[in-house]
């Protein structure tokens, strides 16, 4: 069993390993080496509006989930 | 507009006429939703903007004002000569650079010298830390040895030796600072005689950080290195010198490649440890990764005893349980005595300590030697495991002698160099069972490798132990012990009494099984596959886009700080005018004004989840 598994598993690897990397990885790390940040923090609630953000699409997938399940059960069209 | 939403009047009766004739497509009723929610947003803006406006137009006016006659006055004086007064200022104002440039350089600054200066210079200031860490280093440890019931020869010899050591340190910081070479003034020369590795984090350019004194610099970089507030301010406390941080990437980089993929195979005389009889000596893998070093007890059972987290910030070590997470004397290491808190209270947790103060004093640690620095690491684990032995390099001997009882005899060089090998048969059972059960140096190489190629060095160290360094070691027979003879006296000392149960894999929670078999269990490896799977997933495209979105929005989180404008507009024969803007005066609007926004976020929130739950 293990070895199937692992036989899985090795070819998921596999397959991932034929993905490209992230494009944008290199340009995103760039951003906190932009200057100023800091003072655009001061002006807009970054990090406050990231959890509100978060908080928001967390609930909203749950919604999506529920009502995924509500119409593939019917009793929502 | 009534006949765009449909309704007629005529015959003074309101109907509904033609109501499907007028409605909007759905295509356009979303653009005109989308327009609406925009200019709601806008007005939320503009309104909770507007209180801002008036005072930032005061100061945009004047300076507007300044620079027109500024450039009126360059019209009529051309030839003016515009002076970098900024500049002059900055140089006169700061004793870093004025010391550096007319004292350090000559070559005659004197440890008097220092402390004469040291009131007005902060960058000066670490030297004495060093040297009063140190001696206060020294009457701690002398207290901890009356506590454990030291004899009064043992107490004058300790005496003796600290003073000399003190000494030396002294003498040691005087001939750096002559030479000009600040970084190992700056406490290097201390840290080398506890531990030649321990300078690393420090010697990053320290002195081109001094001849700036901008600390600035490293509490920026230590911030986006991941350092906690509280840790920073302990290293700038502990008198800790900084580099910049493209020194520090610099100096990491080229330490990396100076140590063999990173690992390095350590051996130690800190820890007295009693498996199987016999009296061994730790051994410790050092996994560099950045600043920090994971460092891996390994006792000659083969067994991963514990592991300590040890990351320099700046001169000084700070330690952290890797068992816990936790700090594990809560902050900065203070030279000799906080290592041998460490080494107490992790010794402590395995209740397997059998070593007491009267031997771990300052010149124990002094005679602290990395073997990694004067020998092959596949040699030296060859010789370990075939008990042959390899020859002292002299040349390579550390400057320091131990001197202390029972290592004295065949473990350190005399002063006029010897010819012992290591491994001693003193300490290690060469060729014995348990000492063949180290790791090989196959083994090692692997783990490096391994580390090097999938380690992110972005990871956070939650898991670091359990997820990496842990289902590279296999679990190895392990001896049960037998029970020590302690030597000392319990009734002050404050660990707990030997186990004979003691087994070292308790000390590591989760750890899997031991296993004699000398390979992983193919769960651990399915389960390994799975962890590098799911690692993977998040940096291949396109599944990468979620967690690139979260990245991204991340990147813009950072302590936020009030903008600070300065600027000085000469005006020629009219003079000077600075202008400073420091919007911290306006902390409060700022904070209302954030309060403000987060609200206009949270509606504009509920705006879109129309959109995005349906109406």
């Amino acid at each position: 069993m293990n070895d199937i598994i692992n036989m899985f598993n090795r070819f998921y690897v596999w397959i991932i390993g034929l993905l490209p990397g992230s494009p944008f990885r290199a340009f995103i790390n760039a951003i906190g080496t932009i200057p100023y940040l800091k003072y655009l923090n001061w002006f807009f609630p970054v990090s406050e509006c990231i959890v509100v953000l978060e908080a928001f699409l967390a609930v909203a997938a749950v919604y999506l989930i529920y009502q995924g399940i509500l119409r593939y059960i019917h009793l929502i069209k | 507009m009534i006949g765009l939403i449909g309704i007629n009047t005529k015959n003074g009766r309101i109907r509904d006429r033609k109501i499907n004739h007028y409605k909007l497509s759905p295509k356009r009723s979303l653009i005109l939703r989308f327009i609406s929610t925009c200019l709601s947003l806008l007005l939320v803006c503009v309104s909770v903007l507007g209180p801002l406006v008036g005072p930032i137009s005061v100061y945009a006016g004047a300076a507007g004002v300044k620079i027109g006659m500024y450039i009126l006055m360059m019209l009529l004086s051309s030839n003016q000569v515009v002076t970098d007064q900024a500049t002059l200022n900055a140089i006169n104002n700061s004793t870093v650079l004025q010391r550096d440039i007319s004292t350090l350089q000559d070559g005659t600054t004197t440890i008097s010298d220092l402390n004469s200066a040291l009131a007005s210079d902060p960058g000066l200031r670490r030297v004495t830390v060093q040297l009063s860490n140190s001696e206060a280093d020294c009457r701690i440890l002398k207290e901890r040895m009356i506590e454990n019931g030291a004899t009064p020869e043992q107490l004058s010899s300790f005496e003796s030796r600290a003073a000399t050591a003190g000494e030396n340190i002294k003498e040691s910081a005087e001939t750096y600072l002559s030479r000009g070479e600040m970084s190992q003034a700056y406490g290097g020369q201390s840290l080398l005689d506890m531990n030649l590795q321990a300078s690393f984090g420090m010697v990053a350019s320290a002195y081109e950080a001094a001849k700036l004194g901008n600390f600035q610099q490293f509490t920026e970089w230590a911030h986006s290195a991941g350092l906690t507030q509280e840790e920073i301010d302990a290293a700038t406390d502990s008198g800790a010198a900084f580099g910049t941080p493209e020194d520090y990437k610099t100096y990491i980089d080229q330490y990396r490649k100076t140590i063999v993929n990173g690992i390095s195979l350590s051996s130690s005389n800190l820890v007295l440890n009693n498996i199987s009889g016999e009296c061994s000596i730790a051994s410790s893998i050092n996994l560099y990764r950045g600043s920090r070093i994971y460092r891996m007890w390994i006792f000659p059972a083969g067994k991963v005893a514990y592991t300590t987290f040890i990351q320099y910030n700046g001169n000084r070590a700070l330690c952290v349980d890797n068992i816990s997470g936790e700090p594990v004397s809560g902050k900065l290491l203070s030279g000799y005595d906080n290592y041998n808190n460490v080494e107490n209270q992790q010794l402590a947790a395995t209740g397997n300590r059998t070593n007491n103060f009267g031997q771990n004093d300052l010149v124990n640690y002094s005679g602290y030697k990395s073997f990694s620095s004067q020998y092959d690491q596949g040699q030296y684990i060859n010789s370990l495991r075939n008990g042959t032995g390899i020859p002292q390099d002299n040349s390579k001997s550390p400057s320091v002698v131990t001197d202390n009882g029972n290592m004295t005899g065949s473990y350190n060089p005399s002063s006029t160099g010897n010819k012992y090998t290591i491994p001693s048969q003193s300490f290690y059972n060469v060729g014995s069972d348990t000492i063949k059960n180290f790791p090989t140096e196959q083994e090692y190489q692997s783990l490096a490798d391994q580390l090097n190629d999938n380690f992110d060095d972005n990871v956070s160290n939650d898991g670091f132990v359990q997820n990496w360094i842990l289902p590279y070691l296999s679990p190895r027979d392990v001896i049960q012990p037998v029970i020590p003879q302690p030597d000392i006296p319990s009734d002050n000392i404050d660990v707990p009494t030997y186990n004979p149960d003691f087994d070292p894999a308790d000390v590591i929670p989760d750890q899997p099984t031991p296993d004699p078999k000398p390979t992983t269990t193919p769960e651990q490896e399915t389960e390994n596959e799975s962890v590098m799977a799911t690692g993977g997933l998040k940096d291949v495209f396109p599944f990468c886009i979620p967690w690139d979105i979260a990245l991204m929005l991340s990147k813009f989180e950072m302590e936020r700080e009030a903008p600070h404008l300065l600027c000085t507009i000469n005006l020629g024969p009219a003079g000077s005018y600075d202008i400073d803007l420091n919007f911290a005066d306006w902390d409060d609007i700022a904070s209302l004004l954030r309060l403000l926004e987060l609200i206009a976020f949270i509606i504009g929130l509920a705006l879109a989840a129309r959109k995005l739950i349906g109406d």
